[in-house]
């Protein structure tokens, strides 16, 4: 099979994997639903059938929020390795979740919120203002936009303060502690359909601007000189993808908490398969991202008995292995 | 006229003998020696006050552990101390500020007191850690209050307390023996967390004569104290009474599990919710406020478990929510 | 003049001035802190109470407080910083990415796992920091033995180092979510480090360590100034690259697993004194010196503000590490780009 066509394929094998582990997640889990009754839950809901309310209050929304957020985080990891053109760039780098740790604890902290739906908003903006913060001192005002090696450093120096700062609430207050050291696990569980709804329209925003940064950013690839070159306004498009990147990743990070690895991981999955085209990488970035976190998901419903697993940690032992046999059989990854 | 003598001097001996008590108190990090009676003692367990409190005696300084609480004490402490004004310790061991306090009894029994940090208190005054043989914060609250008593030179009023709550247990066992055959489970909701059969509020609640249910103990996990049960899987929490306890946002925190209404605990009426003072009275399980939450949580528990699916249990409105005050 | 000649016997050597100057600036700097760190506190001391303590003419808890206290988590505070200074610059300049750090390599989150593991297992913190330190060998171990392929490649060990700490890392959070919060908290204090409360048992290990493996990292700058220039180049030069390369490694390793174990895995300084070192002295890297001071004063400067917290809170010297090291590196950062631009 010659590589076009093999890469041709990929995608829409990709797709149909997803959606079969999706059609899975619905029927498996610490409570098999049968078919017949998830049909019924979904036209004929009874409020007292606990199936029913499995599967339309817990399933169906922890489906969609797995198949969404693993796909943003995916995207936005291959935008990040794309724009730094360093293969170890995670959107972890920008802040993103760094800031959204110190949204959370602030607001168990002050304002005492516990239920997981109060957490949405202040982990957005915390997101949003790490980010704001790590691209102006990235240097987002400079001539071509974000430097990506001064960004990632300016990442790193800002995670690392928030982290300080998290820590710092996380010591003097006893409920922060208990509250955050569930959220910063990172899982699909115990979302509702009603909490995706109010992310949604970031998502909205977020995936047809990382699509359109994509596209953008293939003259980048030689280099900025030669983009300018080309008529490419650098500095545009870098803020673009960082942008994309951010309303992802902050979306994901304040629905499910902060989950490692997908946007390290997947762009490295998909590159032998999809080669040097951008926005072929994002779209299998996509698709492989929301494959990962929907199988980590279900997965995390059988590996201890009558417990489940969290995605973020069954991301994370997946993960920690394939990055180890990916970087092994590779050649010497260029810095 | 030698009669006479010799129990002159076995009175000037007894009388000495007494007058430098000193007591030998044996604790995970060593042996601190008392002598006489302590006026300056440093409380830094985090409910170390509640012990000395209810021994009648008021420390100079005491630990802050949660809450908003005027002095840091909780309600049921409130009487004890009285008009003292103990000196707040917020945050981690700071060696200075108790240096400056010039205490002679240093109490740390719950506090995570570290082995370095002993060290260097115990060269300030006697300090007291965790009883030998057990971690940091395992110990009862029986053995803290004996070692409190020694420590202060109250032993016998130590064990009056001790007793009389102990007493105050068998009266309400006894007046309930069908909870002898019944399960509970007390669960933290935010993260559908069950507290274990070993954990303080697992004990409390079989110190009632509750049991234990076996299905949440079968769930294998890492800290037996502490058990996450999956929502599908909430079913293993179904049990006779089913305690829920304080979160903040509660009613938010409830409505957010879904087969909530499909427990029969729920349909029948069997749930009891605690509030944050009386969880706290609960999370403390000191000589103080053990009285102050079997006061409180008896009426609750009687409704809750009264057979009756119509009673409306203390605390909560009719269609199963926690009334806010 | 960028340059000046220092002459000691018949030994002489030339030096950038701008180097010497910024070494002998945070040398006092750290004395200077040092002292005003001995002598002030919430329990009031003074320069007559230091001499009489140390005749043993001073009153027992005087003593205890300068001597005990004070003194020997000030000699940490520095040898840690030292410690964590050079590994950091060692292992950024061999790894070639400014984002390389012990922290990295997996010895954060490794410490992580060991010290929970210690508590749980042992039911105790008084090993906790050892155990902090044989679990941050274990991740570096395997991370070096997973990266291992004919030698070293930089990069394919921090890629492997980023994504084994990641994994770990999860670990731990799974970890902290299975006790009460009581217990949890008092681990967490732990997961940032410690400075409170050190022995001159700790003391001792620690400048002992650093006196071997001080001086073994300043010998090996020299031929990790030549890696730096790229491999081919030092093979040319006479290094044998793999070797040196693995050589480095270790010593870096060792010299962060001596401060973990005294002092926990306080974060961040390994990460930002390289950086800083670089900023404040424009030399082409390594410069170990200057960023092992650096790392001193950064650690000092936490400690004392750890300390120094109103209403009597006290809070790990953990946390102020990245409070104090986060804003300087990013006003190097600033000031480069603003150099670059202009």
């Amino acid at each position: 099979m010659t590589g076009a066509a093999r890469s041709s394929l990929v995608l829409p094998v990709g797709l149909a994997i997803t959606m079969l582990l999706a059609i899975l997640s619905l029927r498996f889990g610490l409570r098999d639903i049968a078919w017949p009754e998830i049909w019924n839950a979904l036209f004929a809901f009874d409020p007292m059938n606990a199936d029913h309310i499995t599967l339309r209050e817990l399933r169906l929304s922890r489906v969609t929020a797995a198949l969404i957020g693993g796909a943003a985080l995916g995207l936005a990891g291959a935008l990040m390795q794309a724009m730094t053109r360093n293969p170890l760039a995670d959107p972890g780098l920008l802040g993103v979740n760094g800031g959204a740790a110190i949204g959370v604890v602030i607001s168990i902290w002050i304002l005492g919120a516990s239920a997981q739906a109060a957490l949405i908003a202040p982990a957005l903006i915390g997101a949003g203002i790490a980010a704001v913060l790590v691209l102006v001192l990235g240097g987002a005002a400079h001539r071509s936009g974000p430097d990506p090696t001064r960004l990632v450093l300016a990442g790193a120096a800002l995670s690392a303060l928030f982290l300080a700062l998290t820590w710092a609430v996380l010591l003097m207050s006893r409920e922060a502690l208990d509250v955050f050291r569930f959220w910063v696990l990172g899982g699909f569980t115990g979302i509702s359909m009603t909490q995706v709804m109010a992310v949604l329209p970031v998502y909205a925003v977020g995936f047809p601007l990382a699509f359109l940064a994509a596209r953008l950013l293939s003259p980048l690839i030689l280099g900025d000189d030669a983009a300018r070159a080309l008529g490419v306004r650098v500095w545009l498009v870098r803020l673009i993808c960082v942008g994309a990147v951010v309303l992802l990743c902050g979306a994901t990070v304040s629905l499910a908490g902060p989950i490692a690895f997908v946007g390290l991981l997947v762009p490295h999955l998909v590159r032998p398969f999809t080669g040097v085209s951008i926005p072929k990488l994002a779209l299998g970035s996509t698709i492989l991202g929301a494959c990962l976190a929907t199988f980590a998901d279900l997965a995390g419903r059988f590996l201890l008995p009558g417990r489940e697993v969290e995605a973020g940690v069954v991301i994370a032992m997946i993960g920690g292995p394939a990055l180890v046999i990916l970087v092994r059989r590779r050649q010497e990854v260029p810095l | 006229m030698r009669l006479a003598a010799v129990t002159l001097v076995m009175a000037v001996a007894f009388a000495q003998a007494a007058l430098s008590q000193s007591r030998m108190i044996e604790h995970a990090y060593g042996t601190a020696q008392v002598s006489g009676t302590p006026e300056r003692i440093v409380s830094l367990s985090y409910i170390g006050h509640d012990f000395l409190l209810a021994l009648d005696v008021k420390p100079i300084a005491l630990r802050h552990w949660y809450g908003n609480f005027e002095k840091a004490v909780w309600p049921w402490a409130e009487d004890a101390l009285g008009d003292a004004e103990p000196v707040i310790l917020y945050g981690g061991i700071d060696i200075e500020q108790i240096a400056m306090l010039a205490p002679d009894l240093i109490l740390a029994q719950w506090s995570g007191l570290t082995e370095r940090e002993y060290a260097l208190l115990s060269q300030i005054a006697p300090t007291i850690a965790h009883p030998k043989g057990e971690r940091a914060y395992s110990a009862s609250w029986q053995q803290m209050t004996r070692q409190v008593g020694l420590a202060v030179g109250r032993e016998d009023e130590a064990e009056q307390v001790i007793s009389d709550i102990e007493d105050q247990f068998e009266a309400i066992r006894s007046a309930h023996p069908e909870w002898q055959s019944q399960t509970a489970i007390a669960i933290l909701p935010s993260r559908l967390s069950a507290f274990g059969a070993r954990d303080l509020r697992g004990r409390f609640l079989q110190d009632l004569g509750f049991q234990f249910p076996t299905a949440v103990s079968g769930i294998d996990d890492f800290d037996p104290n502490f058990i996450r049960i999956p929502h599908e899987a909430i079913g293993v929490a179904d049990t006779d009474l089913v305690v829920w306890v304080d979160t903040p946002d509660v009613n938010d925190v409830l409505a957010a599990i879904p087969l909530r209404h499909t427990m029969q605990a729920f349909q029948e009426g069997r749930e009891i919710y605690t509030d944050y003072e009386l969880t706290g009275a609960l999370n403390h399980s000191s000589p103080l406020s053990l009285p102050y939450a079997l006061d409180r949580i008896t009426p609750l528990i009687e409704a809750a478990t009264d057979g009756n699916p119509e009673t409306v249990v203390p605390g909560w409105t009719r269609d199963g929510k926690v009334i806010q005050p | 003049m960028t340059t000046m000649t220092l002459r000691i016997g018949g030994f002489s050597t030339r030096l950038p001035t701008r180097l010497v100057l910024v070494n002998a600036v945070l040398v006092i700097l750290l004395v200077a802190f040092a002292g005003q760190s001995l002598l002030a506190g919430t329990y009031p001391t003074s320069l007559a109470d230091l001499q009489n303590a140390l005749s043993g003419r001073a009153d027992k808890i005087t003593s205890m407080i300068l001597l005990d206290h004070r003194l020997p988590r000030i000699l940490t505070a520095i040898g840690v910083g030292l410690a964590f200074g050079l590994a950091g610059e060692t292992i950024q300049t061999l790894l070639k990415n400014p984002l390389a750090s012990p922290d990295i390599i997996g010895f954060s989150a490794g410490a992580g796992t060991g010290a929970v593991l210690t508590v749980v297992l042992l039911g105790t913190g008084t090993f906790v920091f050892l155990g902090a330190m044989l679990g941050g060998l274990t991740v570096a171990a395997l991370i070096l033995a997973l990266s291992w392929k004919r030698g070293i490649a930089p990069g394919q060990l921090v890629l492997m180092g980023i994504g084994i700490s990641l994994t770990v890392s999860v670990i731990n959070d799974l970890l902290m979510t299975r006790f009460d919060v009581t217990e949890a908290a008092q681990i967490a204090k732990w997961l940032v480090g410690s400075l409170e409360a050190r022995h001159w048992q700790d003391v001792s290990i620690l400048w002992l360590g650093l006196a071997c493996l001080g001086p073994l990292a300043f010998w090996f700058q020299f031929k990790l100034s030549r890696l730096a220039l790229g491999d081919e180049t030092a093979t040319v030069l006479g290094v044998a690259v793999d070797p040196a390369r693995m050589a480095t490694l270790l010593l870096a390793i060792g010299l962060v697993a001596l401060a973990v174990s005294v002092a926990g895995p306080l974060p961040f300084v390994a990460f930002v004194s390289g950086p800083i070192a670089h900023g404040l002295t424009r030399q082409p890297r390594p410069t170990l010196l200057c960023a092992a001071l650096v790392g001193a004063l950064v650690t000092l400067l936490a400690d004392t503000a750890s300390q120094s917290l109103p209403g009597g809170l006290t809070l790990p010297a953990g946390i102020f590490t990245a409070l104090i090291g986060a804003p300087v590196l990013l006003w190097c950062l600033i000031v480069e780009s603003r150099k670059r631009r202009g």
